[in-house]
């Protein structure tokens, strides 16, 4: 449990439409001067395992009945409570600016299942007619392919975790930043030299692209799923039957864990039987080669009708 | 329970694995493509899963930090012994722990081929000149899968140079079955039997010989050449390249043998790599 020992948070964003307030800098959400009171706090405090007994737990990650634990070795601990407060205690010598991805990726997972959503491996962009949402593991190009769509005017809503109201159907916009390798963005024509890498040593780098997608809901309007390129000549995207949408979202599901408890369980399956089977559903095929983005771009917004 | 396959790259560990697979098969057919008996330590998906978050943001240390709980977590399962492909060099991390605890390891089969080759078929592998790859294979902190580079679906594996990769796998415990490269063309059936021994498989005698003739070189070979090969990082370029022993008497320049030899003689000697007559004073 955290104790008492806190700092005052120092800056104020939105995320997915909630007003919070972190002590630690999180430049890959949107800032806020709205004056509104957090109803998200992220704090630095000292963080202890609770004692009651985890209903899932993983190497990192621990989650009980209102609270979740995930534990990184040399770099921090992060309680996460009630869906209204992460409690961070770093560990000795890790630095605090490494802990930004960490609260944005995982821990932002753990508090909109805290708050009855879903979160999902990937990254989201705007268009008329809604949201899409390119699921899939890292490494998939899925950043890449919204960052490509998002040069061409269109929003980013999310990346690398991708926010879902099941119920509704909606996506909620988690920030306006893309992460890309250097590679990725150099394919893109996005100069890196004046971006701030992800993660210190690390060559990825945090671009800001497009137009602001604003703090409201957007509704989802297609799933494109991102696979490894299965040494492709040119892209394909093809339709996907529910049944076999229903694993591949599936195993996008963040945090990944669906063991324990069966309402838990079956309240995430239920989720991804509901988006499988309410969304229309696409496969990405892609090459090997970011040469060929312009042509998954086209494809994607011809297709989806962009 | 683990079995680890421990290689440096590019030292047949591929062609083993391939050969096991087929054992596992009763000799029967391999897809270079779809191999599933033996999987790769490194493997990203497996490890986030196991951690229950994604690796993808996590520094080296972290991730050493985490292997040995997450392969323990793997273990804590049960089941069959689990055949796993290392390209790690045996090591503890920060905290002490080994990456390949003894607890969890049921056997290790170390897997050595002559450094002199490795550079050759390594250099050919990554599409990068000789003498970079020697600097490599001399270089104790060498780490494959690095994340400051770029992405990979693997996670980063800490080799060290080829002789500090190779002694310390000679030197963990329980102690490796060594198979040298060489001695693995020269007489397949022998080590193959050894090898698979060593794993606690009854197989026949039949059942190796053919799985030595599904996955000979020239059958991998074809089958790259047909239908690609998942593993290969450049589509110009073969991963089945030549397979052979002794390339580097025709193809490294006699400094660059010079090289490899005067840094690694400790290891080559205790592998016998330095002492024929064609080998270190072939190139003196």
């Amino acid at each position: 449990m955290a104790d008492s020992r806190v700092v005052t948070a120092a800056y104020d964003y939105v995320l997915c439409g909630w007003p919070i307030r972190s002590v630690f800098p999180l430049p890959s959400l949107v800032s806020r001067v709205d004056g509104l009171a957090p109803c998200v706090d992220i704090l630095c405090g000292s963080v202890t395992e609770p004692q009651e007994e985890a209903l899932v737990r993983t190497v990192a990650v621990a989650i009980y009945a209102d609270r979740a634990l995930v534990v990184i070795p040399r770099l921090g601990r992060f309680l996460v409570e009630s869906g209204a407060r992460i409690t961070v205690e770093p560990a000795p010598g890790a630095r605090t600016d490494d802990l930004h991805v960490f609260l944005c990726s995982i821990c932002l997972g753990l508090l909109a299942q805290q708050r009855g959503l879903e979160a999902f491996r990937g990254s989201a962009v705007a268009i008329d007619a809604g949201v899409i949402a390119f699921l899939g593991q890292p490494g998939t190009g899925r950043s890449s392919i919204a960052a490509a769509i998002a040069l061409r005017g269109y929003s980013v809503v999310a990346d690398d975790v991708v926010v879902i109201q099941p119920e509704r159907l909606i996506a909620l916009p988690v920030g306006s930043g893309v992460a890309l390798w250097k590679d990725a963005a150099h394919a893109l024509g996005i100069d890196v030299n004046d971006l701030p890498p992800v993660r210190r040593g690390m060559q990825k780098y945090l671009a800001r692209l497009g137009g602001s997608c604003g703090s409201s809901p957007l509704p989802l309007s297609a799933v494109v799923l991102c696979t490894d390129h299965q040494q492709r000549v040119t892209p394909t995207l093809t339709r996907v039957e529910p049944r076999e949408a229903f694993a591949a979202i599936q195993a996008t599901l963040y945090p990944p864990e669906i063991t324990g408890p069966v309402e838990l369980a079956r309240r995430r399956l239920e989720a991804v039987a509901r988006v499988a089977h309410r969304t229309p559903v696409y496969a990405l095929g892609r090459t090997a080669t970011l040469a060929t983005m312009p042509e998954s771009v086209e494809l994607v917004m011809k297709t989806l009708g962009c | 329970m683990f079995i680890w396959l421990a290689s440096y790259p590019k030292s047949g560990n591929t062609w083993l694995r391939l050969f096991l697979e087929s054992v596992s098969r009763n000799g029967g057919e391999v897809d270079i493509n779809d191999l599933n008996l033996v999987q790769s330590t490194a493997r990203r998906d497996r490890f986030d899963a196991f951690a229950g978050l994604s690796s993808q943001h996590l520094s080296l240390d972290e991730i050493d930090e985490l292997r040995p709980l997450v392969l323990a977590a793997e273990a804590s399962l049960g089941g069959a012994p689990q055949i796993r492909k290392v390209h790690d060099a045996w090591r503890k991390n920060d905290s002490g722990r080994p990456l390949f605890p003894a607890e969890i390891t049921q056997a290790s089969v170390l897997l050595v081929r002559d450094p002199r080759d490795v550079a050759l078929s390594l250099a050919n592998h990554l599409g990068q000149d000789v003498d970079r790859i020697i600097d490599s294979l001399n270089d104790d902190a060498y780490v494959i899968s690095r994340a400051d580079d770029g992405w990979h679906m693997q996670l980063p594996q800490r080799v060290s140079s080829w002789s500090g990769h190779t002694a310390s796998w000679l030197d963990a415990r329980p102690a490796p079955l060594v198979v040298r490269y060489e001695d693995m063309l020269q007489e397949p059936a022998r080590w193959g039997a050894a090898i698979c021994g060593q794993i606690g498989w009854q197989t026949s005698a039949a059942a190796i010989e053919r799985a030595i003739e599904a996955t000979g070189f020239d059958r991998l070979r074809q089958q790259e050449e047909a239908n690609g090969f998942r593993e290969r990082i450049s589509p110009d370029r073969r991963f089945f390249n030549r397979g052979t022993a002794g390339g580097w008497r025709a193809e490294l320049s006699p400094d660059q043998a010079r090289r490899i030899e005067h840094r690694h003689s400790s290891v080559m000697r205790r592998l016998s790599y330095l002492d024929s007559p064609n080998t270190e004073q072939g190139t003196a």
